[in-house]
């Protein structure tokens, strides 16, 4: 299991980089167009859905890291065994967390009422009232539905990454070992 | 109430402060009953997330990544040297006045202090100071980078408060000054107390020197405040344009900056972003359930039997926020709290929503020097090999000050609101 979310945690590393360049890049070339009265309306749009992107996949990986802003006071001054017990808790809640996500977005996307409604968006929408396919973007010429994937993307690979947080420590209690160290967030 | 046990039971054992929020709102959702939420759920932490000012997050982020790679933090200092001069304790005020220009520029507590932190204290040492007192000076002096504009605190009370950016930035320059002057006073009279060694001699071709090398990182600062008022850039924009000059700097000028570096620079800045943009995702869903649950409104109602009008509101919000912040600090103690104060705040005592964001975040900021959780404490001991413990006491001249100065702007909310109106 570590090795996926090892592996899972490359790709977001990259995805992450991108995004921000996407951030930069998208913000820079709206300044320049309309300084130079050309503006190109879907950019500050664009800039915005690239930075949800980042913002999903940055705090999947942050899970991966275990690198997130938390109460520890009461829990740092705990003996060694109930320290490790609240931190197998705590991967406990994110992984719960996870699958909660992925079970809304399943209920979300809703594949099986989309397939039984022969793909056709109206009649989904018609079925259910869950307007997820028709919903559009106010300037970028995409459907929305397309940018709410990183919804599910992140419920996954949170699912991993806390499955493998939570095999990780849960073996290392019951063998003894230390834990992996937790980073500080730094803002 | 469920959700309030809740609540407490998930921060209390050290979740991180984005799950807490999203399993809290899950909590009321089932204990109230209302499952018809849940199909809103994803939608609701998505679009927390969906705004454009909340842009700048990032964008400042990597602006503080390429201004250090481009070495130009000692520039500051140095310029903040020659400004300053041979004066006794002058390091100390340097101190103070270089984190200021710091200020101008970033908008983080932690990453101001971390950089400072290993700048200036080894040049305090060298000179004899104390080093609890260097790096209490140094921690103190970080909390300037979340209130003297640009400020991601800001940023994130603007986007939960939907009041201007500008507004924001611009009602944060006078308590920032206000608060350095206070802090140039708690030198003054530590100086007075316990005399602080003779200054290295400073020649004035040296002078020269230092006011040559730290002018043009001083064009960053006029970067960002230049493009707002000239309507080149918003103040969102201003982050990225600042960006590119400071590149160019760092690229042509310096010389330090290293293109190899950017990806490394990006991911740092990203996942930083990421703490921030997700709990603000998380808080949107806290905040539509605190909402649907009419929170705000009993919290209102035993708030409405202590504080009669808006400056007792103020004063009990203060103290409720010193409290608070010994524990949560910062952005995720600003997250936590506005949504249920702010409607109280503005709807029934009729305050103005920029003030209060002010106020509520220079509280806050100060519980990042006060322990038991105090961030700016720890980075700055961390960083400087001391214990939290031994640099708290001398933080305390600081603190008194800037609660001195959350009095002044709570008392009297023109201070604040001058040069937004």
């Amino acid at each position: 299991m570590r090795r996926v979310s090892l592996g899972l945690a490359a790709v977001e590393r990259a995805a992450l980089v991108i995004c921000m360049t996407l951030v930069l890049g998208l913000v820079l070339l709206n300044v320049i167009t309309r300084s130079l009265d050309y503006s190109l309306f879907w950019v500050d749009e664009a800039a915005i859905f690239a930075m949800i992107w980042g913002c999903f996949i940055g705090a999947s990986l942050l899970v991966h890291q275990r690198m997130d802003f938390a109460v520890t006071l009461l829990t740092d001054p705990l003996p060694g065994r109930l320290r490790h017990a609240a931190r197998v808790v705590v991967d406990a809640l994110v992984l719960g967390f996870g699958v909660l996500m992925l079970v809304l977005c399943w209920w979300w996307f809703d594949l099986p009422t989309l397939i039984a409604s022969g793909w056709n968006l109206q009649t989904f929408f018609e079925v259910n009232f869950n307007g997820i396919y028709m919903d559009r973007p106010t300037t970028v010429n995409l459907p929305k539905w397309l940018f709410f994937l990183v919804m599910p993307w992140f419920s996954l690979t949170t699912t991993i990454h806390a499955t493998a947080n939570l095999v990780e420590d849960v073996s290392a209690m019951l063998s003894g070992d230390a834990f992996a160290e937790r980073q500080e967030a730094e803002i | 109430m469920i959700t309030g046990i809740a609540f407490a039971a998930l921060l209390f054992i050290g979740a991180p402060i984005g799950i807490v929020l999203a399993l809290s709102a899950a909590a009321y959702i089932f204990a109230s009953n209302n499952q018809v939420l849940l199909g809103s759920y994803p939608i609701q932490m998505f679009s927390g997330v969906e705004n454009y000012g909340l842009l700048a997050i990032p964008l400042f982020l990597i602006l503080g990544e390429v201004m250090n790679g481009a070495g130009i933090t000692t520039r500051l200092i140095g310029l903040a040297r020659a400004f300053v001069g041979t004066v006794r304790g002058g390091l100390a005020y340097i101190n103070i006045l270089s984190n200021a220009l710091m200020a101008s520029i970033l908008g983080s507590a932690a990453a101001q202090i971390a950089i400072m932190s290993r700048v200036i204290v080894p040049e305090m040492d060298r000179e004899g100071y104390d080093r609890r007192f260097s790096v209490a000076t140094t921690a103190s002096a970080g909390l300037l980078a979340p209130i003297i504009p640009p400020s991601m605190m800001f940023v994130v009370y603007a986007v939960l408060a939907r009041v201007a950016t500008g507004d924001m930035f611009l009602a944060g320059i006078i308590p920032g000054l206000m608060m350095a002057a206070g802090f140039f006073l708690v030198i003054f009279c530590v100086g007075l107390v316990r005399p602080f060694p003779t200054p290295r001699p400073l020649s004035w071709r040296d002078r020269l020197r230092l006011l040559r090398d730290g002018g043009m990182p001083l064009l960053i600062p006029l970067v960002i405040i230049g493009s707002i008022t000239t309507g080149v850039a918003t103040a969102t924009e201003s982050a990225a344009v600042a960006c590119v000059a400071a590149y160019l700097i760092g690229r042509f000028v310096t010389r330090e900056f290293h293109d190899r570096d950017l990806p490394r620079m990006l991911l740092a800045a990203g996942r930083n972003a990421a703490v921030v943009l997700f709990m603000v995702a998380t808080a949107a869903v806290f905040g539509w359930v605190l909402t649907f649950g009419k929170v705000p409104q009993d919290i209102a109602a035993w708030m409405q039997t202590i504080a009669t009008g808006p400056v007792s509101f103020m004063l009990l919000v203060n103290l409720i926020l010193l409290v608070i912040g010994t524990v949560i600090d910062g952005i995720p103690g600003l997250i936590m709290v506005v949504p249920i104060l702010l409607p109280i705040a503005t709807d029934i005592y009729g305050i103005d929503p920029v003030h209060f964001g002010v106020v509520v975040s220079i509280n806050l900021v100060l519980g990042l020097v006060s322990p038991p959780v105090g961030i700016a404490l720890f980075i700055a001991a961390a960083v400087t090999k001391m214990k939290p413990g031994q640099i708290f006491l001398w933080t305390i001249p600081y603190c008194v000050t800037t609660a001195v100065v959350l009095v002044l702007l709570s008392v009297f909310p023109a201070l604040t609101l001058y040069l937004v109106r």
